[in-house]
């Protein structure tokens, strides 16, 4: 049973609080600004300016979903990421390895979806096969590179997005 | 919002709220401001963990409401001082 009573919204003032599924709405969670929320659940919102009130009970069950919702988004997000990179810079999956400074089979754990990974392993991903020479350039002025390697990563071709 | 500002979990979020409002002192206070239907609201000003924090309070028959807590978009001037919305961690009040 619903016990929430509806009412004014103390953010705004203007809308009405009351319980609404917010499945589909993007909300910031953890490190990342967007999470879109992709199951049911059922939290008070204002229809004017969208705030979400939680006490302790609510902000479990937002977080329990949140997550899914966040590491669903961050498995697939990372897939594609490593595969961009993976053909961007025409390393293998050791040589990404290197390159993000991550143990061995790391890579192979984030393909698989067992592990997930930081916001900021994903942009660093993003940013080598964006400009692959530019971004081992100045990775290679922090990390000791394999000449080869680097050699070989000077002449990558950025990914088309 | 404080999901946003600190990166963290609706229950992170949650305990965060209550360990800033419980913070809060006289010296943090700003102003009494109106709201609808001739409701009153406590408007408060502090810093935590080098962040500048805007905080407004109701209080009612029942207790205390938690109505604002965000990042401030002007300085707060408070009785201790002015909470600047320019301070940002690591830089100290």
């Amino acid at each position: 049973m619903n016990k929430f009573k509806a009412r004014e919204c103390p953010a705004c003032q203007e809308g009405t609080i009351d319980m609404r599924n917010i499945r589909g709405l993007a909300v910031p969670f953890r490190d990342e600004p967007a999470v879109v929320i992709d199951e049911d659940l059922i939290v008070p919102r204002c229809d004017n300016c969208g705030e979400i009130l939680l006490n302790e009970k609510l902000a479990a069950a937002y977080d329990a979903v949140a997550q899914q919702s966040y590491e669903r988004q961050r498995i697939t997000q990372q897939k594609e990421e490593i595969e961009k990179a993976l053909s961007a810079l025409r390393v293998n999956q050791s040589e990404l390895e290197t390159l993000l400074g991550v143990s061995q089979g790391y890579v192979s754990k984030l393909m698989r979806g067992e592990k997930v990974t930081s916001a900021t392993t994903v942009r660093f991903l993003h940013v080598l096969s964006s400009d692959p020479p530019r971004a081992v350039r100045s990775l290679a002025e922090i990390a000791s590179l394999d000449r080869e390697l680097l050699s070989r990563l000077e002449r990558a071709q950025p990914v088309r997005r | 919002m404080i999901m946003q500002a600190r990166s963290c979990s609706a229950t992170e979020a949650v305990a965060f709220a209550r360990v800033a409002v419980l913070s809060l002192s006289a010296d943090c206070f700003s102003e009494t401001v109106r709201m609808a239907r001739d409701a009153e609201a406590d408007v408060y000003g502090k810093v935590i963990d080098g962040m500048p924090w805007y905080i407004k309070l109701r209080a009612d028959g029942d207790g205390v409401d938690l109505l604002s807590c965000h990042l401030p978009d002007r300085d707060i001037k408070t009785r201790g001082g002015v909470v600047s919305c320019t301070v940002r961690p690591g830089r100290g009040r």
